[in-house]
């Protein structure tokens, strides 16, 4: 079993607590997949522990795993924010990356679900060092009261990875309210991007968002489990050393 | 590389008077525990059997603390809805001088271990081990013990091992005959909201065929339900223990009945029933919608913490 680390990193003058782990011989020592809870209270260990299993199914396959706490919530430190669609919690992940590459991480896999994947995605422009993100029950619309308009923050990251060529994971439960969201900002600019090879759509019937159903939980861990690594696999290649003959 | 895990053998030691009877609490600790600290809050990975123990410490800030109080969780999306509250407490006491630890049991949150193999004498060991671990971290002797729901009947199993001097019980029910009962009628709930039809009786009938129980994404598995079926929390609690009990309202039934056993167990009992109910099922994200105001049990965190400093004090 690869040890757990914990560890506390600053934010915004707050502790944030996360959790590293590991294993002794990954393929790629640079690389972390990150993971992003949803905006509940009691952080990542919540909803059955499901991102818990998750990171450890990760590290089970080689990679190193990250998971940390929002400010304020589960055992970090600070008031209990109050989370917007427009402002998910850029700043605290932004500290982990900064903290994680004290540690000599310079890649990344994201992995968030609901507002961790908002979060995820919306990281997407500003950081080169993102190489991938899974995203959980994903929010697209710009409001919570309406499916339309999409958010164009959401839409211009998506459009952002796309042109990187970043591979990207959409993962849904065909009942899940937000996969509405995802379906109704399809005709109105996301449906190209889709179109992309380093674009995956995942879906389930049922609800995955929340992870109330226990019967699902299973599917969505190994789902994501093993586009990470698929991914991460892609990343750990040596680069070839092209040589030009012929000049 | 950068998670130092291997490192020096620490001591074994064993839990005497555990449910389980004499039980070896350190099997093979080759594995030293792995520490994060962050001024006064110490953040620890403590390694036991079957998996390691995640345990938050707050130590009073630039000053020893003079006793210590480790807090017992309940399970489930009960957990999730008292993580607020048991924080709010730990930060309550630190600022008092008390030591405080939250921890999560093997088996649940960010701990190790299979969720499986949770049972309440499980959850007593690794309260003990927290125990022992605050004990060391603050240098003191004195320790009293929350329990919140299911955490209560862990806090009372432990409470005779861990050498408790004062217990604190948070809308605990008596036994865990009405606790699983509880439970069930969650279930019932979640399957009358989602149109879910069962015959009665039907949630019942598989948890004692042994068959786990799902709840609104949560596993109650078998081996939980057979460990506190019958266990009842004045028959856990060692006698004469200074006790609170806190209940929501519409539950003054369970706050006098325990009131009851209790102090004819010789136990010098408080009790505060609260203004409003505590929704453990159905309650909503305070971080999403307009502002709402504390949760009962933040708003109890503070009397809580006062009542420790008056209790370990004598």
């Amino acid at each position: 079993v690869t040890p757990e680390c914990p560890v506390f990193f600053a934010s915004g003058g707050n502790d944030l607590f996360g959790i590293l782990a590991h294993p002794d011989a990954s393929p790629a020592e640079d690389l972390a997949v990150v993971i992003l809870p949803e905006a509940v209270p009691g952080g990542m260990g919540g909803e059955n522990a499901v991102l818990v299993r998750l990171a450890r199914a990760v590290t089970d396959l080689g990679w190193a795993s990250f998971r940390f706490d929002y400010r304020g919530v589960g055992d970090s430190t600070g008031p209990l924010p109050m989370l917007r669609r427009d402002d998910p919690g850029l700043a605290d992940l932004d500290a982990a990356l900064g903290w994680l590459g004290t540690e000599g991480y310079r890649r990344f896999v994201l992995v968030g679900s609901c507002f961790g994947a908002q979060t995820a995605l919306l990281a997407v422009p500003g950081r080169p060092d993102v190489c991938g993100a899974a995203l959980l029950s994903c929010l697209f619309a710009a409001s919570d009261e309406a499916l339309v308009p999409p958010s164009p923050a959401t839409l211009a990251a998506t459009r952002d990875a796309a042109a990187r060529g970043l591979d990207l994971l959409f993962c849904y439960g065909r009942e899940d309210p937000v996969y509405a969201e995802f379906n109704a900002a399809r005709p109105l600019g996301l449906e190209d991007l889709l179109r992309s090879d380093h674009v995956e759509v995942a879906l389930i019937d049922g609800e995955i968002h929340s992870f109330r159903d226990v019967n699902l939980q299973p599917w969505v861990i190994e789902t994501v489990a093993s586009w990470v690594h698929g991914v991460a696999s892609r990343l750990a290649l040596p680069t070839p050393n092209v040589v030009e003959l012929g000049a | 590389m950068r998670c130092a895990g291997a490192g020096s053998r620490i001591a074994g030691g064993t839990l005497p008077g555990s449910v389980g009877g004499q039980e070896e609490l350190f099997m093979c600790a080759t594995i030293r525990p792995s520490i994060a600290r962050a001024g006064s809050r110490i953040a620890e990975c403590i390694p036991a059997p079957g998996g390691t123990v995640v345990c938050h410490v707050h130590l009073p800030a630039g000053r020893r603390a003079w006793a210590a109080v480790v807090i017992c969780s309940p399970l489930f999306a009960e957990a999730a809805e008292s993580s607020r509250a048991e924080v709010l407490l730990a930060d309550r006491l630190a600022a008092g001088g008390l030591a405080a630890a939250r921890f999560d049991y093997r088996g649940c949150g960010n701990s190790g271990g299979d969720p499986a193999e949770l049972t309440l004498a499980s959850a007593e060991r690794d309260c003990f081990l927290v125990a022992e671990r605050l004990r060391t971290h603050a240098d003191v002797d004195a320790v009293g013990i929350v329990g919140t729901r299911w955490g209560a009947l862990v806090a009372a199993a432990a409470a005779g091992p861990a050498r408790a001097a004062a217990i604190a019980l948070w809308d605990a029910k008596p036994d865990g005959g009405s606790y699983i009962a509880e439970l069930v009628r969650a279930r019932t709930f979640a399957d009358l909201w989602f149109g879910d039809r069962h015959p009665a009786g039907h949630h019942r009938q598989q948890l004692e065929a042994g068959r786990p129980l799902d709840i609104r994404g949560w596993r109650v598995h078998p081996a939980l339900i057979a460990s506190v079926r019958s266990e009842s929390l004045a028959g856990l609690l060692p006698p004469r223990l200074p006790t609170r009990l806190v209940h929501g309202s519409g539950r003054r039934a369970d706050a006098d009945g325990l009131r009851a056993d209790l102090e004819a167990h010789g136990c010098p009992v408080t009790v505060e029933v609260l203004p409003e109910q505590i929704l453990w099922w159905a309650g909503s994200n305070p971080m999403l919608g307009p502002p709402q105001p504390p949760a009962p049990l933040e708003r109890e965190a503070p009397r809580t913490a006062a009542w420790f400093e008056e209790v370990l004090a004598a």
